[in-house]
């Protein structure tokens, strides 16, 4: 009974996003948040973009570098296939990655990412929300305020999740319910090995009151696929001149919503 | 727009017919004749209303056939004021098109930087990026500016991209030409603009050709910048005291 009322949420927090992002031709609208725009590898390893969220195989996508010239602040991104680093700069409202995606990513902060089951992930910039699914493999390479390691296939998590950042929030859960919940990982302490827990004593929290973590740890990654992204300057440190970019802040604003609303949700349905 | 003047579009702001001063003669005489035309060639403003509304307002911009055509604040003791703030003061996301404050169009500076949000909607300079394909910038090569005094038409001269660099970083920064007192000093921005520009319009300049520059942000790079310069090439109109 308890696990099928917890598939029904799960099923329901999904129903809500599809229902927010898709229109029915399977097509992705453009949400108030942004537009969206997916991703996809070639036999040579190099990114091509669509608008949607889906791939259209009787178009032509067209190359990285004019998604990098196209994207705004509170797009979108779908990523499928396996090819090198996809550099945005610009704060993304959603990072999914499907189809056994393989990808590098940049961004100057994301606000929800998504990393389905049998896709690998470096994540560059920091991430607000982030869930990684079933066999997904992850490395935040910056903080992550919210981390979900969920496993819809098994019994237990198996996902491989490792940070060099902070995380306010981790919570493992399946079908059975809450494997796990921690708080104030610190920075590069993560560490979660076929679903375990593997993150050593002393370096994290069992309860929400504990100090927040400190700040992310600056030396470079010994994997090769994983590089911390250069730190963002300080805004004194360039030349004054007006910042002309619109602003996230709604954006920000309307996705926090979102989440409430859904954490609401569930956890009424779990009670 | 709510700071419309008596006319808002191109069309309806140009006047009729243009009326030419007679050739250059000598003679006192002939310059006090001369005088005279150009005086009674002077026409209202027909962004008046918005001048008298606002004196913040610098001028206003208009590219033809396109969503171009707002006001341009210009606020030296507080450059960003109308970042986030509509003509009448009021919070608002697209803002102002803002003129540099180190920028001015009386006295006119050699280059007249104007900045604008990239906005989704295409509102402000949200579409200013359609100058990237060259076949946009052939079907709007004219940039109108109305000031108090007169309209200044403008042929885009460079499109390119660029950033704002850090303060150590001794780079071209497009950001900082304002005016050129010397040959080299217009130069190295006249060479420079044309280096980077993506495509060749084939508008050259000379020292003592004045600019305008509008910028909006993009995301090639941290600090990106999205730039159109244009060189002026004709006096428009003079325009009466406003308060006339």
């Amino acid at each position: 009974m308890k696990k099928r009322k917890t598939m029904a949420s799960l099923f329901a927090v999904f129903a809500v996003i599809a229902a927010v992002l898709l229109a029915p031709q399977g097509q992705l609208v453009a949400s108030a948040a942004g537009n969206t725009y997916i991703v996809q590898a070639d036999e040579d390893g190099d990114w091509n973009y669509q608008s949607g969220s889906v791939w259209d195989d009787t178009e032509e996508g067209r190359e990285l570098y004019y998604l990098q010239q196209e994207i705004k602040d509170g797009d979108l991104l779908v990523v499928q296939g396996s090819g090198e680093e996809i550099r945005l700069n610009v704060h993304l409202a959603n990072v999914t990655l499907t189809k056994g995606a393989s990808a590098l990513v940049f961004a100057n902060g994301i606000d929800e990412c998504y990393i389905l089951s049998g896709c690998v992930a470096a994540i560059n910039g920091e991430v607000a929300n982030a869930w990684v699914y079933d066999t997904g493999r992850a490395t935040f390479n910056n903080n992550v305020q919210t981390l979900q390691i969920i496993n819809e296939e098994e019994n237990e998590p198996k996902a491989y999740v490792t940070a060099k950042g902070s995380i306010g929030h981790v919570i493992a859960r399946d079908s059975g319910g809450t494997h796990y919940e921690y708080y104030s990982v610190q920075s590069g302490a993560l560490d979660i090995e076929d679903g375990s827990w593997k993150t050593a004593e002393g370096r994290y929290s069992s309860t929400p009151s504990a100090q927040p973590a400190p700040a992310p740890a600056s030396e470079p990654t010994s994997a090769p696929t994983a590089s911390a992204p250069q730190p963002a300057a300080a805004s004194g440190e360039y030349d004054d001149v007006p910042k002309t970019g619109e602003s996230g802040a709604v954006c920000w604003l309307l996705a926090a919503a979102a989440v409430c609303l859904a954490g609401k949700a569930l956890l009424k349905r779990a009670a | 727009m709510e700071a419309s003047g008596e006319a808002n579009t191109v069309e309806a702001s140009l006047p009729a017919a243009r009326k030419k001063s007679a050739g250059k003669r000598s003679g006192t005489r002939t310059e006090e004749m001369e005088t005279q035309t150009a005086e009674e060639a002077r026409v209202p403003n027909p962004y008046r209303d918005s001048f008298l509304a606002n004196a913040d307002m610098a001028a206003w911009l208009v590219i033809p056939d396109t969503d171009i055509d707002y006001p341009v604040m210009w606020t030296p003791e507080d450059e960003t004021y109308y970042l986030y703030r509509d003509f009448e003061g009021n919070d608002n996301q697209n803002g102002c098109l803002l003129l540099d404050t180190e920028s001015c169009v009386d006295p006119l500076t050699t280059n007249l930087i104007i900045h604008g949000h990239n906005m989704k909607s295409g509102a402000m300079f949200g579409n200013l990026t359609d100058y990237e394909k060259e076949s946009f910038y052939r079907e709007h090569r004219k940039i109108l500016l109305y000031t108090e005094d007169c309209q200044r038409t403008y042929e885009v001269i460079a499109v390119f991209r660029s950033q704002v660099y850090k303060k150590t970083e001794e780079v071209f920064k497009f950001y900082k030409f304002f005016q050129a007192d010397t040959p080299e000093e217009f130069d190295d921005f006249y060479q420079n603009i044309k280096e980077l520009s993506i495509y060749d319009t084939g508008v050259t300049a000379e020292f003592g050709d004045h600019f305008i520059t509008l910028s909006t942000c993009v995301y090639h790079v941290p600090q990106g910048r999205f730039v159109v310069v244009g060189k002026e090439v004709e006096s428009g109109e003079q325009y009466l005291p406003l308060q006339e």
